[in-house]
């Protein structure tokens, strides 16, 4: 069965970590360490190389989850991480004033990666108020980006999960 | 603190020919203080110093083997030691000697013993700073 490596990354808060702990069948591997700056105020831990998890699909394709660090001067991490991945998800936190520049961002910076294999977006923090996806879908929509958008509660399984699935049967089908 | 530490890594530098950098940083990739005879980025130094100490303690637990004291990376033309200083703070050093792995790694585990020795010498509350 295919083993297919994926890579989940956003910026610090997106939910990188806790998504992948939430769907991971293996304890996932785990880089996190104490946040000594701004990062401290929302939350108590940073990743500052990778987070590792794994998934079985349902027809026996094995999902190999690499999180990357949120920070940019982790941006090592994030071109290592990268090679061989054939998708990416990329997380956006809705709450961030800086969503959307967020997203553009980390676009931008995995845009010749992505190019050459597939990417989801997944939206988190935004709960109920799902009117809000609007700007994300105009967003792909102007770029030119026909790949799909997920609100996500990263703490919920089946939400990633969703989310993953759909962008390996990209992978797998296309 | 850091004017301590600093003072330390500077002499640390100084007093060994074969130490062409060195770096303290935090557990999250900040530069505490450093000091360097090249020109290195020591903010990516930073960053890098903590990625390798995160990773080799995630190694150190995945094989239950206890802690993670140093990681060691041996290059073509020289040798990086990273090893912890307390939990939340490491240190890297760097060699551009190939074969000074010995030396490098007692002269940066005296870096740190100094290091340490000085910070618990420093008054731990404002009653002992004043009295």
């Amino acid at each position: 069965m295919a083993e297919i490596k994926i890579v989940i990354t956003g910026a610090v808060g997106a939910g990188k970590t806790t998504a992948i702990g939430s769907i991971s069948e293996i304890p996932v591997v785990s880089t996190d360490v104490a946040a000594s700056d701004a990062v401290s105020a929302f939350k108590a831990s940073t990743t500052v190389a990778m987070d590792y998890g794994e998934l079985t699909l349902d027809d026996g394709s094995k999902l190999r989850i690499y999180g990357t660090p949120g920070q940019e001067r982790f941006s090592f991490m994030w071109d290592i991480l990268a090679t061989g991945a054939l998708g990416f998800v990329i997380l956006v936190n809705h709450s961030s004033p800086t969503a959307l520049a967020d997203l553009d961002f980390y676009i931008k910076r995995f845009r010749k990666s992505i190019d050459e294999s597939t990417m989801a977006v997944g939206v988190t923090h935004i709960g109920d108020n799902l009117s809000s996806m609007a700007k994300y879908y105009d967003y792909m929509n102007s770029q030119h980006l026909p790949y799909p958008i997920f609100p996500v509660d990263a703490r919920k399984a089946a939400d990633v999960r969703l989310m993953v699935e759909a962008m390996a049967s990209m992978i797998i089908y296309e | 603190m850091t004017g301590i530490i600093r003072t330390y890594v500077n002499e640390f530098v100084k007093d060994n020919d074969f130490v062409v950098a060195s770096v303290v940083v935090s557990s999250d990739g900040h530069l505490v203080a450093g000091a360097q005879k090249k020109e290195y980025s020591l903010d990516r130094l930073s960053a890098l110093g903590s990625t390798f100490m995160a990773l080799g303690d995630s190694l150190a637990g995945e094989v239950a083997m206890g802690g993670c004291k140093d990681v060691i990376a041996e290059l073509d033309g020289g040798i990086v030691a990273f090893m912890h200083v307390t939990r939340n703070v490491a240190i890297a050093s760097v060699s551009d000697s190939s074969r000074s792995l010995g030396l490098l790694l007692s002269s940066t585990r005296g870096c740190i013993d100094s290091i340490l020795r000085e910070l618990k010498s420093l008054p731990k509350t404002k009653e002992e700073a004043t009295n």
